[in-house]
This record gives structure tokens, C-alpha cells and sequence, in this order.
């Protein structure tokens, strides 16, 4: 493992070479592996992903997935709190910190957010956005199988997240999978409202591409992403 | 068969009234030129939560009816004309005028079917409004929206307007940070590349009638 995450290190320096690219034009050399990947996607989604999370929608009450999505938020949180520290952002990983100790023991292992109530929001930080952060460029896009979009720079970061989420050093693999098919279908079920956005596309595949890298990269900054990035479109912009 | 032509006509005139002519009376013009950037959304938001609450089993069987509804409550307060421009960048300049049209007319058809059907997902959700923002320039505003559907991360929305002739008109929507212009614009630009202009009009013409 640790040999993995040394050579996930050492593929970021070299990474760091790559200059960012504006989503509307993105690198893509693996383009028609990644269609097929996305093909093959999209199939396991139709006949099993989509039906169970409409399955998990129908059957379990708000409330209960409110306090599920929580669940894995806090499991989670581990990789925002370390994360907010690489970023230098102190006091943001400092109030994450009490966020994940908060909502740990009053909120019953992070079922409920009380440190939500209590005016703290959640973040969300991880590795990718962090070498994102301190300049790393995305490299290329990435469509995995199962997983859904991605980057070189994303894929080395959920490489190091893993060993942070508690879930992860579980002895018992029954608690393991078991957290995990879980998550992935509350997951799923929390995009089930973007499906017809995303079916009413001439092309599908290059909608979800824009979207993923845009959605990075606004999170990279925090949700405030410079606007010159897009020198082309701030040219159109000027009406 | 008379009678679905002449429905797709009714269709065809009433949103190109509903583009073209002004706010339907000389009153109400007056009043949405004093309206504020988040009081043109509250109010659009509140009527279309309205008919949805009112007529939701109809809308629900019968497409054609909720993107007139669509047509008729939403459109008129999106710059078409402005959006289908920024949506094409540098293309829209080379494009001919019937070429400009025909990309027009396929993206608004397109919209109104998207936005249609992702309405009537939600059912339960919490929206919230906030006041407007001001833009990079005093004819321009954002207005964000929160919606708050159970077991989901809220999701907020940025309505970018611009003020045309006096009336605030939306010409982006940004959901969670994802701005649709941008989208379309990367989406189509890689088209445009592809197989050129015409191709993709060919494609929506094929999207927005299917």
C-alpha cells in the first residue's frame, strides 16, 4: 500500500507539468476508451444502479436518507479536515475538525448534523482538489468503470483519500461492502433528479465531461473559480 | 392527423408570441419594469410551482401540455437570442441568418423539454430565494436559489440576468457551480469541430422533435 501511494506521489510531481484546460476544452486523449467505458456505464446504470436508487428513494423515508447521506458525509470528513490544513486553510479545517467531533458524538455517529444547526456547514475537500490547489493541472480526463468521471490528478487523489475514510480499516469486509453498496446507491439517488438533464443531451458523454471538469474546478476555489480561464468566452460575454 | 398539425401550430405560434410579443398588457409591462432581478424569479418560481400543484396528473401523462406550460410561464423571461449566441461563441458570427434560426429554434425547443421534465422530479423540495446580486456591470445580476429535497446535498442555483429594454432577462443557469451556457457551449464546440455547423443543427432539429 504504501509502495502505491509513494508512486501516486511521485506521478504528481510529474504531473504538475500540466497546465489547467478550460472545460470547454478539455484533454481527452483516451477519448474513445472512454466513450466505451461510458457505454458500458450507462448500461449497468439502466438495469441495476438507477432502478435500486429509485428502489432506495421509494422505499426509505426522507428523513432516514437525510440521516444516511449525514452518515457518510461524517465518514467522510476525515479527508476535508486534512485537506483544509494542506490548502492553508486553518481556521476552515480547524471548524471542520469541531464539525466531525461534533456531529461524531451528539449526532450520533454523524446520523444527524447537529454542528449543521449549530452553523457550521460542511465542506468538502479531497487530494485531487488539493494538488488542484497548488497548481497541478488535471491532466487528462478519465471515464472509470463503475466509478464515473475523472482525471489523472483526481484518480491519484481518491487513491490517497481511501486510507483516511474509517470505513476503510474495518477488519470485517461484510461491514465493509456493505457500507460501500450503500453509499453508492444513496449516492446515486442524489442525482436521480439530473438524469433528464443529462438524457435530453445530443451528446451525453461530452456533457457529463464539461460538468465534471467545471464542477472541479469551481471546487478547487471554492466555488468562486477565476473567470479568466475562459478568455474565449469572456470575449462572447461582453454584450 | 389534421388535428396534431394543427396543435403543433397552435404550439409553434404560441411560443413565438410568447418570444416575440411583449408582457401581454400595457399594466403588467409597467409592472415588470419596476420588478427587481429576485422578484422576476420568486414570482416565475411561485407560478410555476402553482400550475404544477394544480394540474400535475395532466402535465404528467401529456408532454405537450407542460412545455406549453413551460412556453407560456418561463420563456419570457429568458434572452433567447442572447443565450443561443453565447452558446455557440465564435460559430454564431460564421452562421448564416437561416442557419442562426434553425440553431435558435432546435436549443429552445431543446430547454423547454429539458426543463419540463426536470420540473416534474421535484415534488417535496424546499426553495429558498435570495436577494440579488449585483453583477460586473449595472445591467447585469445573479439571483441564487436553494433547493433542499430530502437525503440530498441542497443544491443551489444562479440565475445570471441581464436587463434589456428595462425587464430583467435570465441567459445562464448555474447549478452547483455548472454553468448550462458553458455546457452547451463545450458540448457543441466539440460537435462544431467534429462535423461542422449544419450537423449539429441536424442533431438538435432530431433531439427537440423526438
Amino acid at each position: 500500500m504504501r509502495a502505491i501511494q509513494g508512486a501516486c506521489i511521485a506521478l504528481v510531481v510529474v504531473l504538475a507539468g500540466c497546465a489547467h484546460r478550460p472545460a470547454h476544452d478539455p484533454a481527452d486523449p483516451l477519448e474513445s476508451v472512454n466513450r466505451g467505458i461510458y457505454a458500458f456505464n450507462m448500461t449497468a446504470d439502466k438495469y441495476v444502479m438507477r432502478p435500486v436508487a429509485q428502489g432506495y428513494r421509494w422505499a426509505v423515508p426522507g428523513f432516514a436518507r437525510t440521516g444516511i447521506k449525514n452518515l457518510f458525509q461524517n465518514l467522510g470528513y476525515p479527508v476535508t479536515i486534512i485537506n483544509q490544513y494542506m490548502q492553508g486553510k486553518l481556521a476552515d479545517g480547524t471548524a471542520d475538525l469541531g464539525r466531525f467531533l461534533i456531529n461524531s458524538t451528539l449526532g450520533i455517529a454523524g446520523l444527524v448534523d447537529v454542528a449543521g444547526y449549530w452553523g457550521l456547514p460542511a465542506h468538502d475537500e479531497d487530494f485531487g482538489q488539493t494538488f488542484g490547489r497548488w497548481g497541478v493541472g488535471e491532466g487528462w480526463y478519465l471515464m472509470l468503470p463503475f466509478l464515473g468521471p475523472s482525471t489523472n490528478r483526481d484518480l491519484v487523489g481518491m487513491v490517497l483519500d481511501g486510507p483516511l475514510n474509517p470505513t476503510y480499516h474495518s477488519e470485517n469486509s461484510t461491514t465493509i461492502w456493505g457500507l460501500s453498496v450503500l453509499n453508492a446507491i444513496q449516492t446515486r439517488a442524489q442525482y436521480l433528479n439530473a438524469d433528464s438533464l443529462l438524457m435530453q443531451q445530443i451528446d451525453p458523454y461530452a456533457f457529463m465531461r464539461n460538468a465534471y471538469l467545471q464542477r472541479r474546478w469551481s471546487a478547487i476555489h471554492d466555488g468562486k473559480p477565476p473567470r479568466e480561464a475562459e478568455p474565449e468566452f469572456e470575449a462572447y460575454d461582453d454584450f | 392527423m389534421k388535428i396534431q398539425t394543427l396543435a403543433a401550430l397552435m404550439l409553434a405560434a404560441a411560443s413565438i408570441s410568447s418570444v416575440n410579443a411583449q408582457a401581454p398588457a400595457a399594466s403588467d409591462k409597467a409592472a415588470m419594469r419596476q420588478a427587481s432581478p429576485d422578484q422576476v424569479i420568486s414570482s416565475v418560481a411561485e407560478q410555476l410551482l402553482a400550475r404544477i400543484k394544480q394540474d400535475r396528473e395532466a402535465l404528467d401523462k401529456d408532454p405537450q401540455r407542460l412545455y406549453a406550460m413551460v412556453d407560456e410561464v418561463v420563456l419570457p423571461y429568458f434572452d433567447f437570442p442572447l443565450m443561443s449566441r453565447l452558446v455557440l461563441g465564435p460559430a454564431w458570427d460564421k452562421a448564416g441568418d437561416a442557419q442562426q434560426k434553425r440553431f435558435m429554434d432546435g436549443f429552445k425547443t431543446l430547454l423547454v423539454k429539458t426543463y419540463g421534465n426536470a420540473l416534474l422530479q421535484y415534488s417535496n423540495e424546499k426553495v429558498s430565494f435570495s436577494e440579488a446580486e449585483p453583477g460586473s456591470k449595472p445591467d447585469r445580476a445573479s439571483v441564487a436559489s436553494t433547493i433542499q429535497s430530502p437525503g440530498a446535498d441542497p443544491v443551489t442555483m444562479h440565475y445570471r440576468m441581464r436587463q434589456k429594454d428595462g425587464r430583467w432577462l435570465v441567459y445562464d443557469v448555474v447549478v452547483d457551480n455548472i454553468s448550462l451556457v458553458t455546457n452547451y457551449r463545450g458540448t457543441y464546440a466539440s460537435e462544431i469541430k467534429r462535423a461542422g455547423l449544419e450537423s449539429l443543427i441536424d442533431k438538435l432539429e432530431k433531439q427537440a422533435a423526438g
